[in-house]
């Protein structure tokens, strides 16, 4: 637990965190704002699938600042040699951080959902709210543990960004094959939003958390495994 | 002074292994999406990370203090370096601009429409200038790239309706910021 507490300390000081926390809420709801005048039953769960943004900055971000090398003339050393000496074991660490990333997640989906919520005033369903939170969070642990296999922010930043635009690499490929709608976005989205934009392919909302915590519990245990065998 | 700024360029790999990437990512997606130079709307990602570490790579370490002794005159080594980098990056984005419409030409005969090849590659190079001067003024690689990743993917087609023609809104920003960001290298400490 006081793993957990340092790991929440180390996160709530980052700028980008915060950052990542004002993109969350700003990103759904300016999106709503623009898109007021569209009606239809996803209006609002639409905008929060493409407001994942700020969680994928919070999970890169999580990992990614461990790894920055400090200036030389600080010392030029990394902050996750500290973080190893204080807590040596690799798993706990890693857990730790990564039950971090999901607190501050979370909340976060909360207060975006009920703002975005708040601007289209539509009801918010209780069962698509935890569509929305569950995808944000798993958004975020998808970002955390492919950063923490890289060991470095900018690539899965690039990709998952990119991938979060309004038409995404992802569903592109769902042209090619009807396999890349098992990709982790286009499942997990099915949790909270019912058509996506003229597919074919039908997947209900449990499918769809069953196949993204799928993809999430894969990449982490094989973040896990690697970072536990590595050199830091 | 160019060549000084040339040499840091090509000298880091980072530079190569992004330009190698956005080319596979855009011939991958030419396949995908199959036409003409739609792909560049997903691969002008890696421009954008080209732009910004070529100007933030700088401040990892202490390259900044070493490139500023060497040329003091801030001002002038923040031309020379952006023309290093739009020395790099022209012949690269028109390689990437010419990549989607050849195969489009040699797998469905659609000829490759040249004018639309040359408006691609001035948006690329523009658009790894404008990253530049962000990355100038952040200094983060990532808040770079996450900043600009965000403006053109997410924001950008939604307020599309508002604005020119994303290469008429380039060529005025692209100078805005350039000033800026010399105005804010030249006085702030480095």
């Amino acid at each position: 637990m006081r793993a957990v507490r340092a790991e929440l300390s180390k996160l709530s000081t980052l700028p980008s965190v915060w950052l990542a926390a004002l993109l969350a809420v700003v990103v759904p709801t300016g999106i709503a704002l623009l898109n007021r005048g569209v009606a239809g039953p996803d209006r609002g769960y639409q905008e929060l699938a493409f407001g994942v943004m700020g969680v994928i900055v919070l999970g890169v971000v999580a990992v990614s600042s461990e790894y920055l090398a400090e200036s030389a003339d600080s010392g030029g050393g990394r902050q996750l040699t500290t973080s190893l000496a204080a807590v040596p074991s690799r798993l706990r660490f890693l857990a730790a951080k990564a039950l971090a990333v999901v607190l501050v997640a979370v909340p976060l989906a909360f207060t975006a959902a009920a703002a975005t919520m708040g601007v289209v005033q539509a009801r918010l369903d209780a069962g698509r709210l935890a569509g929305v939170v569950c995808y944000w969070t798993y958004t975020a642990l998808l970002a955390f543990a492919i950063t923490v296999l890289l060991r470095h922010g900018i690539v899965p930043l690039t990709v998952l960004l990119v991938n979060t635009s309004v038409v995404s690499v992802t569903f592109l490929l769902t042209k090619v094959t009807p396999l890349a709608n098992y990709f982790p976005d286009m499942a997990g989205v099915r949790m909270f939003v019912g058509k996506v934009a003229n597919d074919d392919v039908s997947i209900s909302p449990l499918v769809g958390l069953l196949v993204m915590s799928a993809w999430v519990a894969g990449l982490l245990v094989l973040a896990g495994a690697v970072f536990a065998r590595r050199d830091a | 002074m160019i060549r000084a700024e040339l040499s840091k360029l090509v000298s880091l790999p980072a530079t190569w292994t992004t330009l190698a990437w956005t080319l596979a990512a855009n011939v991958l997606l030419t396949f995908v999406i199959a036409v003409g130079d739609a792909p560049v709307a997903y691969s002008r990602a890696g421009f954008i990370v080209l732009g910004v570490l070529a100007t933030c790579s700088e401040y990892t370490g202490g390259q900044i203090r070493t490139t500023l002794t060497a040329m003091p005159r801030r001002v002038r080594q923040l031309a020379a370096q952006h023309a290093a980098l739009a020395v790099v990056t022209l012949p690269a984005s028109l390689v990437v601009a010419l990549s989607g419409p050849l195969i489009t030409m040699v797998v469905a005969g659609t000829p490759v429409a040249l004018w639309q090849v040359a408006e691609t590659t001035a948006y690329l190079t523009l658009l790894t200038l404008v990253s530049a001067a962000v990355g100038v003024l952040l200094r983060h690689t990532l808040a770079g790239v996450g900043l600009l990743l965000g403006c053109l993917f997410v924001a950008a087609p939604f307020v599309h309706e508002y604005l020119p023609d994303d290469l008429v809104t380039l060529v005025v920003s692209t100078p805005v910021l350039l000033i800026v960001a010399a105005l804010a290298y030249r006085r702030r400490d480095a």
